[in-house]
């Protein structure tokens, strides 16, 4: 993962990452000398993924949605909702391409900033989602302070990174919120206890989003979203091909649309449970997840459970997948809020180019089941996936 | 002509011998490194990122050799099961979201005993047929 080549270009990357993310200020002539240029690790990712729909079912009699979501015409399919990436019948590659450049500088041994940007094709202006600061305490304990992702799901902290799953992209009935990042801090514990390995954390801090991505999938104008409170915790185990991984985040939660005289708080309570399966050749990936939003002034909620299973086997460097999802909303107050309800089965084909690139090719068979976003689609991707 | 038949047995004979110490790999601490014997998942666990304690020594220092060296290949495949291309997904899914750091790439087997002679926390594989007194061997693959 370290590209040594990239080393000068990324002097004045990881200064402004280190200053902007964790108000670190490491001097750039200390990089020059041979010790320090071990210090300094640059790695990244890029996914380029092109896609459309194929085929399409939406009854303007009984559809009962919005007619364009993100200037993208219905029908349409949401691969990515919190970037607002969208699939309509035309070939594109903006919804879901995007590459990340990260660099991690150890200033001593158990101390490190690290540091992440991406950009999307959704939004061609570069995204800080990681900077932070991390101290390892001791063996077992690592205290992290700065930007970093909510591990809301299983493949949350690692979703931008194609390589290091079977589908084209997370399963979107799950992954996909109005926030996906936050400033705080967070403890996490490692260790052994025979043959299980344990990992758990505890995290805490804030989210503000002047200029909501989701939220344009909903309103034409800007909305500002605030998560704030955020207060989770997780923890995995591990034992041989066996992984569980449970999960619990709460937040308040504020969104304010001026132009459309929107202004409502939430409280978020969201609980899952992944478990995931991994032999030599066969492997099964399942994650089931609730999601509720408690609306304080209009005092309604909606409450959100979803899941997904798949099932793989590798074949070389060729690994078939199958996978379900379903997303179902259930509202306390069907005058107030119209609930949304999906299902998906995905095909997939991934190819490893190399050990660390891989192409792979989708197709997914999608149905808005409450027919209010989006309507019916078959979708076919095709991706090429990198890290370095 | 005998001879010539001589000669081809025991040319293949010295290559099925170097075949043979080829498709051996153990796993090797330092001499004088407390880190105690290992079983595969252990291994596995260590450098696939799902644990960083060196059984006895504290955390783990992980030394790989190139991608380009067979014994790479030969480790990954026998003592974690895993082709170089699952071991990079599991990496850089630490790698990218702060969850860990992986081995140090080490230029072969003489270059991981001195680091392994040197660092008690250290840890690496290397062919069967380098082993010397420098190092305590951990693990041996079958």
């Amino acid at each position: 993962m370290i590209m040594r080549d990239l080393h000068t270009n990324a002097r004045r990357f990881l200064g402004s990452i280190a200053v902007a993310g964790v108000g670190l200020v490491v001097s750039t002539p200390g990089w020059a000398d041979e010790s320090d240029a071990s210090r300094l690790k640059i790695s990244g990712f890029l996914s380029i993924v092109d896609g459309r729909i194929l085929s399409s079912s939406l009854d303007p009699n009984t559809y009962s949605g919005v007619a364009s979501a993100n200037g993208v015409n219905a029908p349409f399919y949401t691969a990515d909702w919190s970037n607002a990436g969208l699939y309509d019948n035309k070939y594109s590659l903006s919804p879901e391409s995007r590459a990340g450049i990260q660099a991690t500088y150890s200033l001593i041994d158990n101390f490190k900033v690290v540091g992440q940007l991406v950009v999307r094709g959704t939004d061609g202006t570069p995204d800080l989602t990681w900077a932070y600061a991390s101290y390892k305490l001791d063996k077992n304990w690592e205290v992290q302070l700065g930007r970093k992702r909510i591990p809301l799901y299983y493949y949350s902290d690692f979703q931008d990174i194609g390589v290091s799953y079977p589908w084209v992209t997370t399963p979107p009935e799950l992954y996909g919120w109005d926030a996906t990042n936050y400033n705080g801090a967070s403890v996490r514990y490692s260790g052994s206890f025979g043959d299980t390995n344990v990992t758990a954390s505890l995290f805490g801090g804030n989210e503000s989003i002047a200029k909501s991505a989701y939220n344009k999938l909903f309103y034409s104008t800007d909305t500002k979203v605030d998560w704030n409170n955020i207060v989770g915790t997780d923890v995995e185990f591990n034992n041989g091909p066996a992984t569980i991984r449970a999960v619990y985040v709460k937040a308040d939660t504020h969104t304010v649309n001026v132009a459309s005289e929107y202004n409502a708080n939430a409280g978020l309570t969201a609980y899952g449970i992944a478990a995931n399966l991994d032999f030599d050749s066969w492997f099964i990936l399942s994650e089931v997840t609730t999601l509720k939003r408690e609306f304080v002034e209009a005092q309604y909620s909606y409450t959100a459970p979803a899941f997904t299973i798949g099932v793989g086997v590798r074949l070389g460097k060729w690994t078939p997948f199958l996978n379900y999802a379903r997303y179902t909303e259930s509202s306390s107050d069907l005058a107030q809020y119209s609930p949304q309800s999906f299902e998906r089965t995905s095909a997939t084909l991934r190819y490893d180019l190399t050990s660390s690139s891989a192409l792979k090719a989708q197709l997914d068979y999608h149905k808005d089941v409450t027919n209010n976003f989006g309507g019916d689609a078959t979708v076919f991707r095709v991706s090429y996936d990198l890290v370095f | 002509m005998k001879r010539l038949y001589i000669h081809a047995f025991v040319l293949a004979l010295s290559l099925w011998g170097t075949q043979a110490s080829l498709a051996q790999v153990v796993v090797v601490a330092g001499a004088k490194s407390a880190a105690a014997p290992l079983t595969a998942e252990q291994i596995a666990g260590l450098f696939l990122g799902k644990s960083d304690q060196l059984p006895g020594a504290g955390v783990a220092l992980l030394l790989d050799l190139p991608e380009s060296n067979p014994t790479r290949e030969l480790f990954y495949t026998k003592v974690a099961g895993k082709s170089a291309a699952q071991v990079k997904a599991a990496w850089s899914r630490l790698v990218f979201s702060g969850k860990g750091t992986p081995p140090k790439e080490i230029a072969n087997s003489a270059e991981i005993k001195k680091l392994v002679a040197n660092n008690p926390n250290a840890v690496g594989y290397i062919e069967k047929s380098a082993v010397d007194g420098s190092v305590k061997v951990l693990f041996a693959a079958e």
